[in-house]
C-alpha cells in the first residue's frame, strides 16, 4: 500500500503546476549542493594547474563552501525541523535516531558529508604545517574531504531515490503530473549519479590519464571501482537507459568546465614557472564511458528485467556478463582513444583539451605527446593484468548489483 | 678606562622598530643550514640604499617564507619580492609581489617556496632614489618535527568519534528503517536488521581506519626519512704525520646509492671568499680552544688540514662548504685531538696548511652548558655609556664590543654586533681585510647546539649569493652542471694561484670573485655584524679581524635570555 504523494517530508504543500513539480525544495537544493561541489572542484585543479596560489578563500574554495554550506543547512533544518516540531506528518516517513532525532535518510547522509568536509579543514591546515603543502589530490586530510564531498552527494541521490521509488511498484494509472514529477526525479537523480562520479573519477584520475592508457593498471582501477558505481546506480534508476545518461552527464560535466575556463587569463602565480602560459589550462578529457555505459544499459535490458517472460538470472552470472562486457569495451574505447588523445596531433586543441600543460611542467619534455617507456608493459604483462581486472570487475559488479538493489528500496 | 671614538647611535632606530617582531624567531630549534641559526639575515648597500633584510623560510617545504625589509638609507616607495629557485633560474619565477609597508622604512610579504633546495629571493627596490635589486639566497628544506597539538588532537578526536558513531547509525538506518515503505508497520525483524548492519558497518569502518591510519604513519615516515633535511654526514679524524697533527675530513657517501634526496654534488663545491671549507674546530666543554682552518681538498671526498697548536681534548668540529647550486650547508662532527709533545722550535717552525688559518686559546667560558643567569667575566667596562666588553689581542691591542644594547640579551631580537680596536695605548686603530672582508666573527651557544659563521654582511654564503646571481643572469629555464672534472680542476687551479698571491692582490681578486660584495667598511677601526640569537642560553663569539698583517681573534661571551613579552 502506497501513502498519497506528495512525500510527508514536505512541510508544506506545494502549489500544483509549480515549476517545483511538489518536489521538497530541500531534493533541489541538495543536487545544486552536489552541483556547486563538483563545479568548485574542477574549477580548482585547473586554478592549481594555471595559477597554482590559491587562500583559503580562493574563488574555487568559495564555490565548494556554498555546495557544503547549502547542502548541510538544508540537511540540518531538516532533521532538526522534524525532531523539533511536534506532530510533524513528516515523522512518519522519516528514521529516528539515538532516541532524540528524526530524519531522512539522504539528509543524514549529507549532514554527515557536511561534517566529515568541515572535520578534514583543522586537519589539513596541521597535515601542511607539518608535512609541507600536498601538490597530489590523495592525502589523508584530502580524503576525509573526498568521502565528506561524496557522502554530501550520496546524500542527494538517496534523498531523490526515496521519492523516486514510490512510483517504482505503482500500478495504479498516474495522473499527467505525477509523470511529470516522476520524469523529473528520474532526471534529478541521473544528474545527482553524474555528477558523484565525475568526483569518482577525479579521485581516480592521477592513475586513469591518457598516459596510463595503455597500462592494465588503468583497467584495473577503472574495474573495482565503476562497475561497482554504474551497475548499482544503473539497476536504481527508473530512466530507460539510465547509465548511458548518467555517464552522458559525466562527460559533459567533466567537459564544459574546461571548455569554458581554458578561455579565461591566468598567470601562475608560484615558482618554477616552466611553462610561462597565459590561460586557464583545460583540466583533462574524461573516459568516453558513455559507450561501454550503452552496452550496459543494453545488457540490463535483456537480463536484468527481460520482458518476454523469462526468469531473471542469478546476479552472480550477471555481474560476471556485465563486468566482462564492461571491460572488454571500455578497453576496445580506451586504448585506441588514449593513444589519439596522447600523440595524434588532432588532439591538442580546445576541444581534446591535449594541449593542456601545468604551469610548474617543462614544455619539451620528451613524453608530452608519447608513451613513456615506463607507461608500456609487455603484452604478458598486460593481458596477465588485464585478466585481474576482470575478476575485480566481476566482483564490483556483484557488489553493484547489490548495492542497486538496496537503492531501489530506499524509501525514506 | 679606555678611550674610543664613539658612533651616534642614532642608526639604531630599527632596533626599536625591531623589538617586538622577531619573537618568531625563537621557536625555531631544529638543525638548519647553519647549525641552529634558522634563517637569514642581510645588511647590505644597494645603489642609495641601505637595507637590512631578514627572511625566515619555511620549516616545510612547500610552504611559505616570511620577509621583512628595513630601508635604513634611502627613500624606497615599492619594494616587490620574488622567489627564484636555482633549477629553474629567473625565466621559471613567478611574477614579483609587492611587501606590504608595515611602518616606517619597513616592508613585509610571504613568499611561497615550493621547490626544495637552493633557492634565492630577489628585491626589486623602487622609489625617489631609484631602482635597484638585491639578491639573497635561501635554502627551502625541511627542517620541522612537528606533534599535533593536544587541542587540535582532542578536537580532531571528538570529530572523529562523532563520525564514526553517526555513520554506523546510518548505516544501521540503511539496512533497517531506510527501507520501510511509507505507512508500512515496522517489521518484526528490523531491529536485527538494524544491528547486523552497525555491526557490518563498525568492522568495515575500522578496517578502512586501520588502513588509513597506516597510510598516514607511512607518509609521517617517509617525511622523516627522505623529506627531513639533514646534512651531509662527514667523518673526522686525527692522525700524527711528520711530527704534525693531522686533520682529515671525509664526506660519508654512504647511501647515495639508495637516497637521491640526500645526495650531493660534490664535485661542484664552490670557494666562499677564498676557501673551499671553512672549518671550525671548538674544544668541549669550556670553548676555550678555537680554530678557524681552511684545509685542502686531497680528493673529491677528502679535505686535509694541518693542526696549529691546540691543547689536546675532545673538539666540536663545524665545516661550511657551498655548492655550485647555491646551497650552503655546515657539516659536523666531534673529533679527538691527541695531545702533540714537540720542542718549542719544532711548534714554531711547524706551517698552516693555509696562510690563513688563525687559532687561539682563552679563558674557558667557566659555567655549566646551558647555565643562565649567571655573572659574565666580560662586563667589565662602559663604552659610551652603554655596558660593553673588551678582549685583549694578541699583539697587545684591544677589540671591544660597542654598542652592547644591554648585559643580556634577548632571543630572536635583531643585533648590529659592533666590534671595534684599540692599540695598546687605547687609540682606534685600522683593520685591514681579512679574506676579502672586514672581518669574521663565529657564534656558538655553550652546547654547540646553534654555531653560525657570519660577516658584515649578514648570515648567509656570499659564495651563494655569487652563485645565484650568475644563475638568475643565464637565461635558460634549467640548468646543466658542467663537466664535475674540468669544474673541480679549474676550481683547484684559481684556489692554488690564489694562495701564491700577495695580499693585496688576493683580495682585490677575491673582491672580484664576489661581484654583489658592496659592503663598504664604513669605519676603519670597527666591524659589524646583523645577528638574531635564535633562542636563550649562553653564547662564545669569536671575532676575528686583521692588523698589521695579523689574524687577531677576540673572545667575548654573553648571555641571551627568551623575551619578557
Amino acid at each position: 500500500m502506497e501513502s498519497a504523494f506528495p512525500s510527508s517530508f514536505q512541510s508544506d504543500r506545494e502549489q500544483s503546476g509549480s515549476w517545483r513539480l511538489g518536489i521538497p525544495t530541500y531534493i533541489y537544493a541538495v543536487v545544486f549542493a552536489s552541483f556547486c561541489v563538483v563545479m568548485g572542484l574542477l574549477w580548482d585543479i585547473m586554478w592549481h594547474m594555471s595559477i597554482g596560489r590559491d587562500g583559503l578563500l580562493a574563488p574555487p574554495h568559495v564555490v565548494i563552501y556554498v555546495g557544503a554550506v547549502v547542502s548541510g543547512l538544508f540537511s540540518a533544518y531538516q532533521i532538526l525541523s522534524l525532531t523539533f516540531t511536534k506532530n510533524h506528518p513528516g515523522r512518519a516517513t522519516a528514521i529516528p535516531f539515538w532516541g532524540i532525532f528524526y530524519g531522512s535518510l539522504g539528509a543524514m547522509f549529507s549532514v554527515w558529508g557536511a561534517l566529515a568536509m568541515l572535520t578534514s579543514a583543522p586537519f589539513d591546515d596541521w597535515w601542511h604545517n607539518t608535512y609541507g603543502l600536498d601538490v597530489q589530490i590523495l592525502t589523508p586530510p584530502h580524503t576525509i574531504l573526498a568521502v565528506g564531498i561524496m557522502t554530501l552527494q550520496f546524500g542527494a541521490i538517496v534523498g531523490v531515490l526515496a521519492l523516486q521509488n514510490q512510483y517504482r511498484n505503482r500500478l495504479t494509472s498516474q495522473t499527467t503530473e505525477d509523470v511529470l514529477r516522476l520524469g523529473r526525479l528520474k532526471w534529478l537523480f541521473a544528474l545527482a549519479a553524474g555528477l558523484l562520479l565525475i568526483i569518482l573519477y577525479t579521485l581516480l584520475s592521477e592513475s586513469m590519464g591518457m598516459r596510463e592508457s595503455h597500462q592494465s593498471g588503468y583497467y584495473a582501477t577503472a574495474a573495482i571501482i565503476l562497475p561497482f558505481y554504474l551497475l548499482a546506480v544503473g539497476r536504481a534508476s527508473m530512466l530507460r537507459w539510465p547509465i548511458t545518461t548518467i555517464t552522458g552527464i559525466y562527460i559533459l560535466g567533466m567537459l564544459l568546465p574546461s571548455w569554458i575556463l581554458q578561455n579565461f587569463p591566468a598567470t601562475p602565480r608560484l615558482g618554477p614557472v616552466l611553462n610561462p602560459i597565459t590561460q586557464y589550462q583545460p583540466f583533462m578529457f574524461p573516459l568516453l564511458l558513455v559507450i561501454p555505459g550503452l552496452a550496459l544499459d543494453w545488457l540490463m535490458h535483456r537480463f536484468d528485467a527481460p520482458l518476454n517472460g523469462k526468469r531473471k538470472l542469478n546476479d552472480w552470472l550477471l555481474a560476471g556478463i556485465y563486468a566482462v562486457a564492461f571491460m572488454l569495451v571500455l578497453l576496445a574505447v580506451q586504448w585506441p582513444f588514449g593513444d589519439f588523445l596522447l600523440t595524434s596531433p588532432y588532439a591538442q586543441n580546445g576541444v581534446f583539451l591535449s594541449y593542456s600543460w601545468t604551469y610548474d611542467s617543462p614544455p619539451d619534455w620528451e613524453y608530452r605527446y608519447a608513451f613513456a617507456p615506463w607507461n608500456l608493459q609487455s603484452a604478458a604483462d598486460f593481458w596477465t593484468g588485464f585478466g585481474k581486472a576482470l575478476l575485480y570487475a566481476t566482483l564490483s559488479a556483484r557488489v553493484g548489483l547489490f548495492w542497486g538493489n538496496w537503492m531501489k528500496r530506499i524509501a525514506r | 678606562m679606555i678611550t674610543i671614538h664613539c658612533r651616534k647611535p642614532g642608526q639604531l632606530n630599527w632596533v626599536v622598530l625591531l623589538v617586538s617582531l622577531f619573537h618568531s624567531f625563537v621557536l625555531s630549534q631544529m638543525a638548519y643550514g647553519h647549525v641552529g641559526s634558522s634563517g637569514v639575515i642581510v645588511q647590505k648597500q644597494a645603489g642609495k640604499y641601505q637595507l637590512l633584510i631578514s627572511i625566515k623560510p619555511p620549516d616545510v617545504v612547500p610552504g611559505t617564507a616570511s620577509v621583512t625589509v628595513f630601508v635604513e638609507q634611502g627613500r624606497a616607495g615599492i619594494i616587490g619580492a620574488r622567489p627564484i629557485y636555482f633549477r629553474s633560474g629567473d625565466k621559471g619565477a613567478p611574477t614579483h609581489d609587492i611587501l606590504t609597508p608595515t611602518g616606517t622604512n619597513r616592508y613585509e610579504g610571504d613568499l611561497w617556496l615550493m621547490s626544495s633546495g637552493s633557492s634565492s629571493i630577489e628585491f626589486d627596490i623602487d622609489g625617489p632614489d631609484g631602482k635597484q635589486r638585491v639578491v639573497v639566497p635561501v635554502m627551502a628544506v625541511a627542517t620541522a618535527l612537528r606533534d599535533m597539538p593536544e587541542g587540535t588532537g582532542f578536537g580532531l578526536a571528538a570529530m572523529g568519534l562523532l563520525l564514526v558513531v553517526m555513520l554506523v547509525t546510518i548505516i544501521g538506518a540503511s539496512n533497517a528503517d531506510g527501507v520501510v515503505a511509507p505507512g508500512q508497520a515496522p517489521p518484526a525483524k528490523l531491529g536485527r536488521k538494524r544491528v547486523v548492519g552497525m555491526g557490518i558497518g563498525l568492522i568495515a569502518i575500522t578496517l578502512i581506519l586501520a588502513g588509513w591510519r597506516s597510510w598516514w604513519n607511512s607518509t609521517a615516515e617517509d617525511y622523516r626519512n627522505v623529506q627531513l633535511y639533514r646534512p651531509t654526514p662527514i667523518k673526522a679524524s686525527v692522525r700524527i704525520a711528520d711530527g704534525q697533527r693531522q686533520l682529515t675530513i671525509r664526506f660519508d657517501t654512504s647511501g647515495y646509492g639508495a637516497d637521491r634526496q640526500k645526495r650531493r654534488t660534490l664535485s661542484y663545491i664552490l670557494p666562499d671568499h677564498g676557501k673551499l671549507m671553512h672549518a671550525f674546530l671548538v674544544r668541549m666543554p669550556g670553548l676555550d680552544a678555537f680554530a678557524h682552518l681552511h684545509p685542502n681538498r686531497l680528493d673529491t671526498l677528502n679535505y686535509e688540514s694541518a693542526l696549529p697548536a691546540l691543547p689536546g681534548g675532545k673538539y666540536m668540529l663545524f665545516a661550511d662548504v657551498v655548492y655550485r647550486s647555491g646551497f650552503a650547508e655546515t657539516l659536523t662532527d666531534t673529533v679527538e685531538v691527541p695531545l702533540l709533545k714537540i720542542s718549542a722550535e719544532a711548534a714554531a717552525a711547524a706551517k698552516p696548511t693555509d696562510p690563513d688559518d688563525s687559532w687561539l686559546v682563552a679563558e674557558p667560558m667557566g659555567v655549566k652548558a646551558n647555565a643562565v643567569n649567571v655573572p659574565h667575566l666580560d662586563n667589565d667596562m662602559v663604552v659610551c655609556g652603554k655596558p660593553g666588553a673588551s678582549a685583549k689581542l694578541a699583539d697587545g691591542s684591544s677589540m671591544i664590543w660597542m654598542d652592547k644594547s644591554a648585559q643580556i640579551l634577548e632571543a630572536g631580537k635583531l643585533y648590529t654586533l659592533k666590534f671595534a680596536v684599540a692599540d695598546a695605548q687605547g687609540k682606534a686603530t685600522p683593520i685591514e681585510p681579512y679574506l676579502g672582508m672586514g672581518g669574521h666573527a663565529a657564534i656558538l651557544r655553550s652546547d654547540g647546539t646553534v654555531y653560525i659563521h657570519l660577516h658584515p654582511v649578514g648570515t648567509y654564503s656570499m659564495a651563494a649569493e655569487g652563485s645565484l646571481v650568475s644563475r638568475i643572469a643565464d637565461t635558460a629555464r634549467t640548468f646543466h652542471y658542467p663537466n664535475a672534472v674540468h669544474f673541480r680542476d679549474s676550481i683547484d687551479n684559481w684556489l692554488a694561484k690564489l694562495k701564491t698571491l700577495p695580499e693585496v692582490e688576493k683580495n682585490r681578486m677575491l673582491a672580484a670573485s664576489m661581484p654583489v660584495m658592496s659592503h663598504p667598511m664604513k669605519t676603519n677601526n670597527m666591524v659589524e655584524f646583523p645577528y638574531a640569537f635564535p633562542r636563550a642560553g649562553h653564547y662564545r663569539i669569536w671575532v676575528q679581524v686583521k692588523r698589521n698583517g695579523q689574524v687577531l681573534t677576540g673572545v667575548f661571551d654573553t648571555q641571551v635570555n627568551d623575551p619578557l613579552l
